[in-house]
């Protein structure tokens, strides 16, 4: 298979770029060299190559500039047999395969061109690139030269061998070895055995439950049996310490029991007799001590009662001397605070006339009163006064302000005047805003001019590669071409000529075939002797007959025919000539008869060859009229190109030029567009440049000589700016002058009325000092001394008036006392009338006192003497009730008298305590004898001896202890251990879960020994198979990549053979000029590329000798190649072209350029990307 | 009106195959599996108030020898007998095997049908009779039930018989009989057991396999359980399986053709997974992953093998649900052009090819690889050499297969190395 043509339709960053493997006309085989500098897109394009073959990949890169969903790439392939497939790959899943119409096509149309080589397959054994070599070099290094593999690796056209089969190898050993330990497959092993164990160890037997389960049943019984046996003498034991304990208790009773019957006939008194007896007794003796002791005491006290006297009227004025004695003491005092009040009285009057001396010394006390205005208009007097400093300190301010003001203005006038006045620059700004509006035309200018140089460019450079016509760029669009449907007419009739022509040939050639063997067996029937015919047996007839009349005119006319005889025979008589002549006729007549099969056979022949003679002759014929018809034709075609002065060639070409001449005028019309709208955004530049200047020279500005819009644009603009920023500073200082000049008016104004508001208050204060009748030029801050003094002056004459009306009421007070003093002493104590006041009322009150504690003591007597009288009574009544009782008492005892109660009590209680005593044992009886009544426990006791029975108990104790305790604790814990075993058996699945474990091992194992095998066997198989291939193949290959080694290496090496190491294996030997064996260790590394590169290629050849050949892929292996080793390599691959096409992709020049210059008669083509 | 029971082939303790134990594998959540069917199954019986069980045969795993197991089933007869739940049991061929059974003492709600002829017992107070006669040989070629007696027609009359009925595929040949012969009995209701699948063979009269209570290896899957019958007036008037298994096994099958990358197949082998698991309702599932079809990630697929099986563990870690044992990774697919085409080429590649092909059928050559392998054989336990999933690597029917194997592996391994830029 060949590819003819390849074309990246949409793919990587091809557009329709097309690589024509076929376009000189040449067989498409031979090698072509893909040159692409560096992005380029060399390796896009390799990718497309395999992709058209076998599908773009899932994850194609080369979908940068068109989207995955449109990558194309349109190709067609070719067969030896000359069948050929032209179609479309796109990117997809599936149904990726179009025809050129975008018709789906099945995958197995490819399978004709593919040959069943996967994808897999064409990239390794049709495809090497740099890394490949590199690696295939190494490759046979690992391998140690080994014969077998390095040819096996090199028919499969991998790399990779030696490591395929060491990872086989590996992937074995690690899974199992025979005697290991630690691979998978053997401690699986290990683990699986291990888990057997200990399924066995975790399960339980039948029999094992059965033995575990008696055997508790039996100590189960024992421990029963030894548990009933204690119980019994533990019982007996109890039995016994019950009569220990029962006995003495017995005893005792029974005393009781006789000590009752000695008390039989007493009296049983009540439980509380003793109480009453007693409350009895102390309730009397009480009552008798209460009356000894009150009789004495209520005498005593009738006597005190007497000896007591109280004066009626004093107590009678008891409120009255209270009441003075209170008011002694602020008589008192008040008699005290008098001369301090006078003092002070003193003090004030002096500081009055004082105060008064200071403010008016014309005035006396008696005129304080004149003073009183200053004190009442105060206020009004205070605020005029601070009205004074406010309007002093507003005058001042309004001052300094103005002359300020006035300052400024003088300065900003000046600055005002420094200021010229500009023209307007509203006609230059108009220019420019039209000019902006333009947009950036240099740029747009310079672009379009860029175009245009480019696009004349690629025109001119189409133009000269638009063969068949000589003319200028711009004679193009005239240019009269015959149209489309003219050449499809003259292409429809070329193409049916065409046909005819080869209809012609083919009958041609049949003619000729038949006229040839015609001859041939007509010439090979002749040379089987003549053959008779009817027209030789005419002739010989006619002769015949002309002998005969000759001879006949002799003979009867006895002519002499001897003249005539001689031209018709020489030899012989003429009798002897007739004779013969009618023999030879008779004999041919009788051959003809004779031969009537050759005979009628060589003229069947004869006249086939006449009419296949004629036949033949009709198609020269038809050739001559075929070659008029196209002479006629080649005009018409001729004559329909003349008009614009071409010979055109075929229809078809002339299609694709016209396809050319298409694109060619349309880039002309394109250019011719590109140039006018230059001229367009030129002129218009222009214009705008020139009404710029124009504004500019109005304003008596330079004008600007630049052509370049945008620098005069940005000089105008400058220009505007300037002028704007002077507009505003005037109208700036203007402003700030008017307002400057307006406040210096107001202030002006301010200040005059200031100076009058000061004379207007001057006038005010004059007329309140006045009406105050104080000094005149009194300044306000004097004033306010004087209202000072003046309102103090007037609290001092307040206070004094305040301490001479206190005065006079402590004199009133005192006399009044007196006089109420005086009239109670003459009425109560006459005798004391000569005492002062403050005396008498001090005796009056003691006497008071006096009188009252005598009535309090008289009232306390007469109380006590009532009590003491109610009490003397009751206790006579609690006498009699107390006698009464102790009398029934008696009756109840049955005693005479009170005094053998006491007797009576004590007995009977003899006979509770030992009645209570008897209930105490019986009720311990009870409770030891354990529920037996004390009559059965009586009878019991009567045949036990006390002594005999510790030693029983001991015993008893003994056995249960030492013997039996013992038994039953061994047995329960032997019952406990069984039982617990028995529960470990409880049907537990561990067993069970244990061999689930076994069977994920087993599972393990089995996987796993799969992969052994399969490694194993692969490894063991694919040797085999290197070693066949080793011995069916060493010769040949051996022998033809001897011959491309030694070229490869220049010589370097004549020789490729096998030798054998010293493991007695056949490994590769390289033979040096001079007979020195190399073995591959030695080479060096680029050596062992180009052995690679010699085995692949002689694998190559021999694969070609049986298989349809595949293009070979050579990506960039040159690289690492010296110039004489590169040359030698390409000259390989041309050598290996003429037998199959060779596709070489490379990055350098330099391969490219040697490659030109390769003197090999194979077909070469260089394609650019 | 009453209801029972029809369960068989329990296989109590018998472990599960074809599960290798990996990170995350649902370990915990399967143990004990047949024990975890059989509560469920005690379960019903006492929650639907059924009067009877039925027990086809193949309650214990032939070679298993672990007494525990009986005390478990002891235990829980117990509980049904606390229920008032009577048992009937008939021995299949893997109970005359077991040792278990033969000390086993069983509560008094437990029938254990004789193995020397058939029986019947009344259950007067719901007017049936149960027939049956168990395995006493693991080996039974005769047919049983044609010495069972005829059904008395004033009776339910039910027939327990463990039999391969007319032969079943994947079942070994025991007790054979025939539907018509059973027809003839004139029974209600034939509860049989031994073949794992479920199987209504006939309803008039009913002859049922309820198939295994749990599956236990890749070709039991789908739902397991037991056959719940209504009967009224003597009549079956309802049969419904009832789910018991608390594990499922699901072949999850993937046509991974014109899948472009294996991303994509990974998404499928995901969605997959995840509706086997959605399937099984909650329980986890033991699932074999098995992709087919023709792909052209393929070779991607077979030369990472071992990581993709990872990958697809680590995937179905993470599904939602009980868990899923990624039991085995099965990877079908085929190159898309054909190997047979690169056989027909006179070079190193067509030659190997050929080469295998050729020691596919050379007996001779097969005995060579076979002898390669003599040594891993040995090391291999008897229960992977035998059984009933018996894997030896030196038959010769196995060695074809590897090779075919082989071939695939050495076509990806020698061309799918780097090549080319």
């Amino acid at each position: 298979m060949k590819i003819k043509s390849l074309d990246f339709t949409a793919f990587g960053p091809f557009t329709d770029k097309l690589l024509n493997f076929s376009s000189s006309g040449q067989e498409e085989g031979g090698l072509h060299i893909i040159y692409g500098s560096n992005e380029a897109g060399k390796s896009s394009a390799l990718r497309g190559l395999k992709a058209l073959l076998y599908g773009i990949d899932a994850r194609s890169p080369d979908n940068f500039v068109h989207d995955h969903k449109k990558l194309r790439i349109k190709g067609c392939l070719k067969t030896n047999n000359g069948k050929e497939l032209e179609f479309v790959r796109r990117k997809g899943n599936k149904n990726t395969l179009l025809d050129p119409e975008g018709e789906l096509l099945d995958e197995q149309v490819l399978t004709p061109y593919l040959q069943g080589v996967t994808a897999d397959f064409f990239n390794s054994l049709f495809g090497i690139d740099h890394q490949a070599l590199l690696k295939g070099g190494k490759e046979i290094l690992k391998q140690k030269g080994e014969v077998g593999q390095a040819l096996f690796s090199a028919g499969l056209g991998s790399s990779s061998l030696h490591s395929v089969l060491k990872q086989f190898d590996d992937e074995a050993e690690a899974l199992f070895l025979p005697r290991g330990s630690k691979q998978t497959i053997n401690s699986a092993l290990k683990s699986y055995a291990e888990l057997k164990r200990e399924i066995t160890s975790h399960s339980l037997s039948s029999k094992e439950w059965h033995e575990q389960q008696s055997a508790l049943v039996k100590t189960t019984g024992e421990l029963e049996q030894i548990q009933l046996q204690l119980a019994a003498n533990r019982s007996e034991i109890n039995r016994l310490q019950r009569f220990q304990r029962v006995l003495p208790k017995l005893a005792r009773r029974r005393e009781l029991l006789e000590e009752l019957k000695t008390l039989a006939d007493v009296v049983i008194l009540s439980d509380d007799f003793s109480r009453r007896h007693q409350q009895a007794v102390n309730g009397l003796e009480t009552a008798q001590t209460v009356i000894g002791k009150t009789s004495p005491r209520f005498k005593t006290l009738q006597e005190q009662l007497d000896s007591l006297s109280v004066r009626q009227e004093v107590l009678e004025q008891a409120e009255n001397i209270e009441d003075l004695h209170t008011r002694l003491g602020s008589y008192r005092k008040a008699l005290q605070d008098r001369p301090n009040l006078q003092a002070e009285w003193q003090q004030r009057q002096t500081d009055i006339s004082s105060l008064l001396k200071d403010i008016r010394p014309d005035l006396e006390l008696e005129d304080l009163e004149k003073l009183r205005p200053i004190i009442s208009k105060r206020q009004s007097i205070i605020e005029l006064g601070n009205k004074n400093t406010l309007l002093v300190s507003q005058a001042d301010q309004v001052e300094n302000n103005h002359r300020e003001t006035e300052v400024q203005l003088k300065n900003l006038l000046k600055e005002r005047s420094s200021i010229s006045e500009s023209g307007s620059s509203q006609a230059l700004q108009r220019s420019i805003i039209s000019a902006r509006r333009l947009g950036d035309i240099d740029t747009a200018i310079q672009s379009q001019q860029s175009e245009l140089t480019a696009l004349q460019a690629l025109c001119d450079a189409e133009l000269s590669r638009l063969t068949l016509w000589e003319g200028k760029l711009d004679e193009l669009p005239g240019l009269a071409i015959p149209n489309r449907e003219s050449i499809t007419r003259v292409e429809k009739s070329y193409d049916d000529l065409d046909k005819r022509f080869e209809l012609l040939g083919e009958k041609q050639e049949a003619a000729v075939d038949s006229l040839y063997d015609t001859s041939q067996r007509l010439d090979k029937f002749q040379r089987m002797g003549d053959v008779p015919t009817e027209k030789e047996l005419l002739e010989l007839r006619s002769n015949r007959d002309d002998v005969w009349k000759l001879l006949r005119r002799q003979w009867l006319g006895g002519e002499d025919i001897s003249e005539e005889a001689g031209r018709i025979t020489t030899e012989v008589v003429l009798p002897d000539a007739f004779e013969q002549r009618v023999v030879d006729a008779d004999e041919l007549s009788d051959r003809l008869r004779r031969e009537a099969d050759r005979v009628h056979e060589l003229a069947s022949l004869q006249a086939k060859e006449q009419s296949t003679q004629q036949q033949a002759d009709d198609i020269s014929r038809m050739f001559e009229s075929y070659k008029a018809e196209k002479k006629q034709l080649d005009t018409q075609w001729q004559s329909l190109w003349s008009s614009c002065k071409i010979f055109p060639q075929s229809p078809r070409e002339m299609r694709v030029w016209l396809e050319h001449l298409a694109t060619l005028r349309q880039r002309v019309e394109q250019l011719n567009g590109l140039r006018q709208e230059i001229s367009e955004l030129e002129r218009n530049r222009k214009t705008h440049i020139e009404s710029l200047n124009h504004a500019l020279e109005q304003l008596g500005k330079e004008c600007s000589n630049s052509k370049v819009l945008e620098s005069v644009l940005s000089e105008c603009e400058s220009t505007v700016q300037l002028m704007d920023r002077a507009k505003q500073k005037q109208d700036l200082l203007d402003k700030d002058i008017k307002k400057l000049k307006m406040n210096f008016d107001s202030l002006s104004d301010e200040s005059k009325k200031a100076k009058q508001e000061l004379e207007a208050w001057d006038l005010q204060w004059q007329a309140l000092i006045e009406s105050l009748e104080l000094q005149e030029k009194i300044s306000p801050s004097e004033m306010s001394d004087i209202i000072e003094k003046t309102r103090d002056l007037f609290v001092k004459q307040n206070e004094a008036e305040k301490l001479q009306i206190r005065i006079q009421a402590i004199d009133n007070d005192a006399e009044s006392f007196r006089i109420l003093v005086t009239d109670m002493v003459s009425s109560l104590l006459p005798e004391l009338s000569d005492l002062s006041a403050a005396d008498a009322v001090i005796r009056l009150n003691s006497l008071l006192n006096d009188n009252r504690s005598k009535q309090t003591q008289c009232q306390q007597i007469k109380e006590q003497l009532e009590l003491a009288g109610s009490e003397i009574q009751d206790s006579r009544a609690v006498i009699q009730t107390m006698t009464d009782r102790l009398d029934s008492l008696c009756s109840e005892a049955k005693c005479e008298r009170h005094a053998d109660l006491e007797e009576s009590e004590r007995k009977s209680a003899d006979y509770l305590k030992i009645k209570m005593s008897l209930d105490t044992v019986e009720q311990e009886i009870l409770e030891t004898g354990e529920g037996a009544s004390i009559a059965r426990l009586e009878m019991e006791a009567e045949g036990i001896d006390p002594d005999s029975l510790p030693v029983k108990i001991a015993a008893l104790k003994n056995k249960n202890n030492d013997e039996l305790e013992p038994k039953r604790t061994n047995l329960a814990e032997a019952k406990g251990r069984k039982e617990k075993e028995l529960e470990l058996m409880d049907g537990s699945d561990a067993a069970a879960a244990l061999a689930d474990q076994a069977q994920a091992i087993l599972t393990g194992i089995r996987a796993n020994a799969d992969n052994y095998v399969r490694a194993k066997l692969a490894g063991r198989v694919l040797r085999s198979e290197i070693e066949r291939y080793r011995k069916e193949n060493q010769g040949p290959l051996i022998k033809r990549a001897s011959e491309h080694f030694s070229a490869l290496t220049l010589g370097s090496f004549t020789e490729l053979m096998t030798d054998f190491n010293e493991a007695d294996e056949p490994v590769l030997t390289g033979i040096r000029a001079d007979g020195d064996h190399v073995y591959v260790e030695g080479m060096s590394a680029g050596t062992r590329d180009q052995l690679y590169l010699a085995l692949r290629l002689a694998s190559l050849e021999k694969y070609m000798e049986s298989n349809e050949p595949m293009p070979f892929i050579v990506d960039d292996i040159l690289v690492d190649f010296d110039d004489h080793r590169s040359e030698a390599a390409l000259n390989a691959l041309a050598v290996l072209s003429e037998k199959t096409q060779i596709i070489l992709f490379t990055h350098h020049s330099k391969c490219v350029e040697q490659a030109k210059k390769l003197q090999s008669k194979a077909h070469l083509e260089i394609h650019e990307l | 009106m009453f209801k029972f029971i029809h369960a068989a082939d329990v296989h109590l303790d018998s472990p599960l195959h074809g599960l290798e134990r990996y990170e995350g594998a649902p370990v915990e959540e399967i143990r004990s599996a047949t024990r975890g069917a059989f509560d469920n199954l005690i379960e019903l019986a006492i929650d639907e108030d059924v009067a009877f069980v039925l027990l086809a045969g193949d309650l214990y795993d032939g070679d298993w020898k672990d007494y525990n197991t009986g005390l478990y089933f002891t235990e829980r007869m117990g509980r049904l007998h606390n229920a008032g739940i009577r048992v009937f049991i008939v021995a299949g061929n893997h109970d005359a095997a077991s040792q278990i059974t033969r000390h086993l003492r069983l509560p008094d709600n437990v029938t254990i049908f004789s193995t020397r002829k058939p029986e019947q017992h009344i259950l007067d107070d719901l007017n049936v009779v149960i027939y049956g006669q168990g395995f006493a040989k693991r080996e039974v070629k005769d047919d049983l039930s044609l010495d069972y007696p005829q059904g008395d027609p004033e009776f339910f009359n039910i027939g327990l018989l463990h039999t391969c009925l007319d032969g079943k595929p994947g079942h070994e040949s025991y007790a054979p009989c025939t539907v018509d012969g059973l027809r003839s009995k004139g029974y209600q209701y034939w509860a049989l057991g031994h073949v794992h699948n479920r199987e209504l063979v006939s309803e008039e009269p009913w002859i049922v396999f309820p198939g295994n209570i749990q599956g236990r290896h890749i070709r039991e899957t789908g739902s397991k359980g037991c056959t719940l019958v209504s009967v009224e007036n003597g009549e079956v008037i309802e049969v419904e399986h009832r789910e018991l298994d608390v594990m499922r096994w699901s072949r999850c099958e993937i046509d991974v053709t014109d899948k472009e990358s294996v991303d994509d197949i990974y998404e499928q082998v995901r969605n997959s997974l995840q509706l086997a698991l959605d399937a099984a309702e909650g329980r986890p599932i033991a699932a074999r992953l098995i992709l087919t079809g023709i792909c052209s990630a393929h070779t991607k697929l077979h030369s990472e093998r071992e990581h993709w099986i990872q990958e697809y563990r680590n995937l179905s870690n993470n599904l939602d649900g009980a868990g899923v044992w990624l039991e085995k990774v099965v990877i079908k697919p085929r190159q898309p052009i054909s190997a047979d085409e690169l056989l027909a080429q006179d070079d190193a590649l067509g030659g190997l090819l050929d080469a295998i092909r050729t020691m596919e059928l050379d007996e001779s050559t097969l005995a060579d690889l076979a002898e390669e392998v003599s040594s891993l054989r040995q090391k291999l336990p008897p229960e992977i050499l035998s059984g009933e999933d018996n894997y030896d690597p030196a038959d010769p029917d196995r060695l074809k297969d590897t090779l075919e194997d082989i071939k695939e592996l050495l076509l990806n391994r020698l061309l799918s190395t780097e090549q080319g830029s």
